[in-house]
């Protein structure tokens, strides 16, 4: 859910420039023992007139939990910036879970100002009633029942597979939760001849892994691949390539997603020389 | 009664069947009278029984067959609930004679959309959960299950007596939240000239959809919620 580019009827701190002073800020700490999911927020307003509202109760520090794979929605309210740990039952939650963080009016307030508004709004007073957003701290994110090695391994993220045409190049289907390689019955038939041997994994790496995730690399760059954007394939490397800066170009991407094949290859083809 | 443990299609292998119908364009297998799968791609233990007779019947209401599914896979959570490996098993398997009669193929004008649609659950998101011809039955019990009431599916009655309700409710964010579901659905039980009509049964939840952009209704009591519903309900209806 975006809850950033909305109309509110009232200014809120964190949207836009409706204030010029202040923030609210959370530091988000999320585990899992596999039963329990344990989320830990920690609320930081620097805004005057909202801190006093939640030193006396007029409003509420609010987390609000979103796992669309599980119609889960909840909200979780403190009056703490550091409150108890919220846990929730790991079965309740698969897949991504967006947390977005607010200040909400827990009583009404008849005439709402602040010194702290965009001087646009004048002297002008707004009604509060309970539940109206004061402030929005933003998103966190989280996949809920995946660990991260999982979602990091190159096998969460694609699969290989066989076309039926006998003498094709290979091509990739981005239709499911994980990338599918497409090798033509030949190719593919050699394929599943060598895949057993750890000898050949390097040139398997290099020669079909590799160009395929640069290609799907530069189909992220693509706006049709938005329309993937919910697949595992998709989540997984987007936040990739959003987190990792160290290699701008999709050729080095790849080859750091699948730990250096070139150097595998390399390793094993040499190695297989000195041999004969 | 005899149980059977329900088994799961590898992700290899539901990714593999979905494409399959469209990259070739060819549906007969769906026509047929049994699915004939790969074993070995049907995975098990997964700890999930069901009763060996259980069937659903396409020439009952949803109702029935969604009280019907959600009694027989009562143990099931939500995560499972929401895996795709189990219910492209159940339609393609144990279900097959039910998705045949309640969603044939042979007579829709998109035979390979209305088989992505219903027989799988591509993505994990309020739509296709409430799509896929088996787990949309699973779910509109659970989201409406109270076991505080005598009728403890009264408010699954409520949601599933008009299709534009399920999907009014079910596919909006504010169907997610069970505060407001209940506020909703109850409300609608009480009001019944509202629920009865169809413009003003869809303009109310509009309007609380639009009720929620701005305030965060979850945060609310549900007697709160229904407060709001009445005044958005008099104000429509007036």
């Amino acid at each position: 859910m975006i809850y950033n580019n909305r109309n509110y009827p009232h200014p809120v701190l964190g949207i836009g420039d409706d204030f010029i002073n202040g923030n609210l800020n959370v530091d988000l700490k999320v585990s899992s023992n596999g039963v329990q999911i344990e989320i830990i927020p920690i609320f930081v307003l620097s805004n005057a007139d909202l801190n006093e509202f939640i030193a006396t109760g007029t409003a509420t520090y609010i987390s609000h939990i979103y796992c669309r794979g599980t119609l889960y929605r909840e909200v979780f309210k403190t009056q703490k910036s550091l409150s108890e740990p919220i846990m929730i039952p790991a079965q309740k939650l698969n897949g991504e879970v967006e947390i977005d963080f607010f200040i909400c009016a827990s009583r009404k307030v008849d005439k709402y100002k602040s010194r702290d508004f965009n001087p646009d709004y004048g002297n002008t007073e707004f009604e509060i009633d309970r539940g109206d957003v004061f402030a929005y701290a933003g998103k966190g994110k989280f996949y809920a029942n995946k660990s991260p090695e999982e979602l990091k391994s190159i096998s969460a993220l694609m699969n290989i597979d066989c076309s039926n045409k006998n003498k094709e190049p290979m091509y990739l289907d981005y239709s499911g939760e994980k990338i599918t390689l497409m090798l033509s019955i030949e190719d593919y038939s050699n394929y599943k001849l060598i895949k057993g041997n750890p000898q050949y994994h390097g040139v398997i790496l290099s020669s079909l892994v590799l160009p395929a995730l640069i290609e799907a690399l530069y189909f992220l760059e693509d706006e049709t691949s938005k329309d993937y954007e919910v697949h595992a394939w998709y989540k997984a490397l987007k936040e990739y390539k959003d987190k990792t800066k160290k290699y701008p170009d999709p050729l080095r991407m790849a080859q750091n997603i699948i730990d250096n094949p070139i150097n595998k290859c390399f390793e094993q083809l040499t190695i297989d020389e000195a041999y004969e | 009664m005899s149980k059977q443990e329900i088994k799961f299609f590898s992700t290899f292998y539901v990714d593999k069947l979905y494409r399959d119908v469209a990259a070739t364009e060819n549906y007969d297998s769906y026509l047929d009278k049994e699915f004939v799968y790969e074993e070995k791609y049907a995975k098990g233990p997964t700890g999930i029984f069901i009763d060996s007779n259980l069937k659903l019947n396409p020439q009952r209401s949803d109702l029935e067959n969604s009280i019907v599914l959600y009694e027989g896979l009562r143990g099931l959570n939500e995560v499972q609930a929401s895996d795709e490996r189990l219910w492209a098993y159940l339609t393609h398997v144990h279900f097959w004679d039910y998705m045949q009669g309640r969603w044939p193929i042979e007579d829709s004008k998109k035979p390979i959309s209305r088989i992505r649609e219903r027989y799988f659950l591509r993505n994990l998101n309020l739509e296709s959960i409430t799509r896929n011809g088996l787990s949309r039955l699973w779910w509109y019990a659970h989201i409406t299950f109270d076991d505080n009431k005598k009728n403890k599916y009264e408010l699954t009655e409520t949601l599933l007596q008009r299709q534009d309700l399920v999907v009014g409710i079910t596919e909006r964010a504010i169907g997610t939240n069970k505060k407001i579901r209940i506020s909703l659905l109850e409300y609608l039980r009480e009001n019944p000239s509202i629920a009865a009509s169809e413009n003003l049964s869809r303009e109310l939840i509009k309007v609380l959809n639009l009720y929620g952009g701005v305030k965060m209704l979850p945060f609310l009591e549900i007697s709160e919620i229904k407060k709001i519903l009445s005044d958005l309900g008099s104000s429509i209806a007036a």
